[in-house]
């Protein structure tokens, strides 16, 4: 094969994967313009459709492929309509942020379904007969199924095309993503509207996912795949940009097959590298404008309101008692047999902090990042490699994982502090997923395996305590090294609270606040507003880093999972869960999430269902978190008495930001 | 004498806590224009907002062509013939003049013969020239004309602008007065806002001065005109050169 057929046929593979991506992107983007609607169960509809092909066309055989092509995508657009309708539609006027949230809820909610129902392994989904030759034109054989690919997609995103500029359909769509508003002032109802674009970029996806699931196969796992690249796809072209999907889709699926052919170290980095290449030098995307996107940054971030009902001095107790059942933790544990509970706390304290430093710049100054798991996961590199390669000092190891995560996020917080909203969260994750990319390609960071048996001294020069050795016994209890990890993670993050505690309630956290109200306000009167920002990324970033550094040490090992965006997306449940804009609301978060998470599984197999499920009510009904209970509850007309009684108005309004 | 079109009775409103509308009264006659001035914020966009329902009202009526609408959605309220020429115009950025006609086209009452678009656009004479342009790059001046016709298009019984001369050149300042005045002449309703007292007056058969949320002075427009007094009170203006 000359290299003119190989690179025509690499280019060729590009084009298809770059239409199924369009496919996808188009939905994606188009939801986005028109509801600034964040949706991260885009992939999982994409594998629903998937799924449905499979399960349709399956016992049809011959021309089921084609009834499944049609019907399967119905299903998945009826499917988005009634999501849309459900609980997308309570959310309009909130930050986009809450629709991440929720639409993480729906994440797990549908992949479990699927997994429930399909099983979890990947399954063969055959192409159709026809189809599934080779077919020689331009002077090379090609699959005539890739070919079909590529029309599919053309005509689809050519259809979609003509349905935005051409329709009323796509006219009122194009005008409600511009100005919603005034779109219901002309006696339109916008509504409608929303559920069927909901619906018709869910259908686009689905028809995504039975393209590539004939291709590839189905399985559980596609739409997570998918849908990191989609969302890249998106900012690339621009957010909201019909145009940007399709010239972002092509384009990312070529740079993708080209690179994996001819420069492998860069598959999977290109992408990321690309993106941020493209949004710092601008921030719109490639056929992004700044129509609408000033319209982005409406809707209120909820903080948690924990303040009034229980007054400072009770709250303090309840820390103190908290600290104190804490320390016992260990003593109970042992008496009881139950030493598997230190474990399971052990995991909550290094969440707590994790979820802590994220709401720090989340919380307190309205920065939405959605890639923290960077600080994390480099956090715990750093910090194995340093005890590896360095000292075994635990010390030693987590100052330098602080040092490398804040220098880190002063980098990135350089880079994306200017740009604002939904596209400080696009390039935060960007960044997470060329950490996470990058850590397969190298061997000191040992690929795929990670790092692992590593050991751990807590002390410096020869001075300290080596876990594996140290054991004193005290009458029923016996004081090991498990347990001086336990209580050196207790200090670092009992620690950690506090430093965070100072650092608000300084001025720092007061022109924090400040910015997050409005950022205007706080530059008119004077503050450098991204100089306070990137301070607070930092700081933020330095913290996460000693979570993933702690957990690392306390474990023994670290591997790529660390930087998965999973984590980011837990994170920012655990913190909204538990009230952010509160220090301790998070913190209780990650202590409830991670508790809920350990109890459901050990029962339920269907526990990734529940949680989500319960994830998805809790953003709709409690979206200021778990401390704002006991306000919601004093506030209620019949239970509301009950509480009321020691509250003082005036601490209300002092309270509410501690 | 008949009932008035629009009827506002003890229309009290706002954001959040704050009351911006401490009680307005105030009725537009069929086919007449009815302007209401005043300082800035003593509620007039408010009035405008609250009428059509994008501010809910906490208490006080709102009676159009003798129906309740003070608990309709905009939607609704436009739907049932109430069209609004909104502050800073609004037009939509990206969809071409003939589409921000068409889109008008589609809201508003649903069981009238309404005009058609190439008809309304030809009647703004520097929209007909540039109906494929994009509304972002239109002129102030322009992007007025188009908002207006935009509302029009729905055969609206009851037209509401707000501020339409701001931010206008005086030339293209006087060709908004003037096709307001040509509107009512053709028998459309009016319900104007405006910061600009002189064409307030001139535009005018009736005004109502707002001040602090409540109507301080109304009368037949060539009376205010003539009251130095309440000019001077209320506006802070003098017509005198």
């Amino acid at each position: 094969m000359s290299v003119a057929t190989a690179v025509a046929e690499q280019v060729l593979n590009g084009l298809v994967v770059g239409m199924v991506y369009v496919l996808l992107a188009a939905g994606l983007s188009i939801i986005f313009g028109v509801m600034d609607v964040i949706n991260f169960a885009h992939g999982e509809l994409f594998a629903l459709g998937a799924y449905f092909a499979f399960a349709i066309a399956g016992p049809l055989g011959g021309a089921g492929f084609w009834v499944a092509l049609v019907v399967a995508p119905l299903l998945v657009g009826v499917i988005g309509m009634a999501i849309e309708r459900l609980t997308v539609k309570r959310l309009y006027g909130r930050d986009p942020l809450y629709h991440i949230l929720l639409t993480f809820g729906l994440v797990l909610i549908i992949n479990d379904l699927i997994t429930s129902v399909w099983g979890k392994s990947a399954q063969p989904f055959p192409i159709p007969a026809a189809l599934d030759q080779p077919i020689a034109l331009f002077g090379f054989t090609y699959s005539m199924y890739n070919y079909a690919i590529i029309v599919i997609g053309s005509v689809l995103a050519l259809g979609t095309w003509l349905l935005l500029s051409r329709t009323q359909f796509g006219m009122i769509i194009r005008a409600g993503s511009e100005d919603r508003e005034m779109v219901r002032n002309l006696g339109i109802n916008i509504d409608r509207y929303y559920t069927l674009t909901f619906g018709f970029g869910a259908a686009l996806a689905g028809v995504a996912g039975i393209v590539l699931g004939a291709f590839q196969n189905v399985s559980p796992t596609m739409g997570n795949a998918v849908i990191i690249p989609a969302f890249v796809i998106v900012v690339l072209g621009g957010l909201g940009s019909f145009r940007g999907a399709v010239a972002g889709g092509l384009f990312v699926g070529l740079v993708q097959t080209l690179a994996r052919t001819y420069t492998p170290f860069l598959e999977g980095l290109i992408v990321f590298l690309l993106m941020i290449v493209v949004l710092v030098v601008k921030p719109t995307g490639l056929f992004g404008t700044s129509i609408g996107a000033g319209e982005h940054h409406d809707g209120a971030l909820l903080h948690g309101a924990g303040g009034g009902v229980l007054s400072s001095e009770t709250r303090a107790k309840l820390g103190y008692a908290a600290v104190g059942v804490l320390v016992l933790v260990p003593f109970l544990a042992e008496l009881t047999g139950v030493t598997y509970s230190v474990t399971l706390l052990e995991d909550i304290l290094i969440w707590a902090l994790f979820a802590l430093s994220l709401d720090l710049v989340l919380g307190y100054a309205g920065l939405v990042s959605l890639g923290h798991t960077l600080f994390y996961g480099v956090g715990a590199y750093a910090s194995v490699l340093t005890l590896i390669h360095i000292s075994p000092s635990v010390f030693v190891a987590l100052v330098v994982a602080v040092v490398v995560c804040a220098a880190i996020a002063w980098f990135v917080g350089y880079l994306s502090i200017r740009v604002s909203g939904v596209f400080f969260a696009m390039i935060t994750l960007g960044f997470a997923e060329l950490f996470y990319n990058a850590v397969f390609k190298f061997d000191f960071t040992g690929g795929s395996d990670g790092l692992f048996g590593v050991d751990v001294f807590y002390g410096l020069a020869g001075l300290g305590i080596d876990p594996g050795e140290f054991e004193i016994p005290l009458g029923l209890f016996v004081f090991d090294g498990g347990i001086v990890q336990y209580y050196f993670l207790l200090a670092m993050v009992v620690g950690s609270y506090l430093l965070a505690r100072r650092l608000i309630r300084a001025p720092f956290g007061s022109v924090l606040q400040a910015i997050r109200e409005s950022e205007d306000r706080a530059s008119f009167i004077g503050y450098d507003v991204t100089a306070y920002k990137r301070r607070a990324f930092v700081v933020s970033g330095g913290l996460a880093g000693l979570a993933g550094g702690l957990f690392a040490a306390n474990n023994g090992y670290v591997a790529p999972s660390f930087l998965h965006w999973i984590n980011s997306g837990e994170v920012i449940v655990m913190t909204v869960l538990g009230g952010m804009g509160t220090l301790y609301g998070p913190m209780i978060g990650a202590g409830v999430f991670v508790a809920a998470e350990d109890i459901l599984s050990s029962y339920i197999d269907q526990w990734q269902l529940v949680i989500g499920v319960l994830f998805v009510l809790f953003v709709i009904f409690v979206p200021r978190g778990l401390v704002s209970l006991p306000r919601t509850v004093a506030d209620h007309p019949t239970f509301g008495s009950v509480v009321r009684d020691q509250t003082s108005v005036t601490e209300t309004e002092v309270e509410q930001h501690d | 004498m008949t009932d008035p079109l629009l009827s506002v009775r003890d229309l009290v409103s706002g954001y959040g806590s704050t009351r911006v509308l401490q009680g307005v009264n105030l009725d537009v006659d069929k086919g007449s224009v009815v302007t209401l001035i005043g300082r800035n914020g003593v509620g007039k966009t408010t009035t405008l907002r609250s009428i059509l329902g994008s501010v809910k009202p906490t208490s006080g009526t709102v009676t159009f062509d003798g129906n309740d609408i003070t608990e309709l959605s905009p939607e609704k309220t436009a739907q049932a013939g109430i069209a609004l020429v909104p502050e800073e115009r609004r037009v939509f950025p990206g969809l071409t003049v003939r589409e921000n006609v068409e889109i008008g086209r589609i809201g508003g009452r649903r069981d009238i013969e309404k005009p058609s678009v190439d008809e309304i656009i030809d009647e703004f004479e520097n929209l007909a020239r540039h109906h494929e342009s994009r509304g972002a790059n239109l002129s102030g001046g322009e992007q007025q004309m188009l908002a207006i016709a935009r509302a029009l298009v729905s055969a609206p019984d009851l037209l509401m602008l707000d501020e339409p001369t701001e931010g206008l050149a005086p030339s293209i300042v006087k060709q908004v007065q003037r096709k307001i005045t040509e509107l009512n002449d053709e028998g459309v309703t009016i319900l104007l806002v405006e910061q600009n007292v002189q064409v307030a007056l001139d535009a005018a058969d009736y005004v109502y001065i707002l001040d602090k949320g409540q109507v301080v002075h109304e009368g037949p427009a060539d009376e205010v005109a003539e009251s130095e007094e309440v000019l001077d009170r209320y506006l802070g203006v003098s017509l005198a050169e």
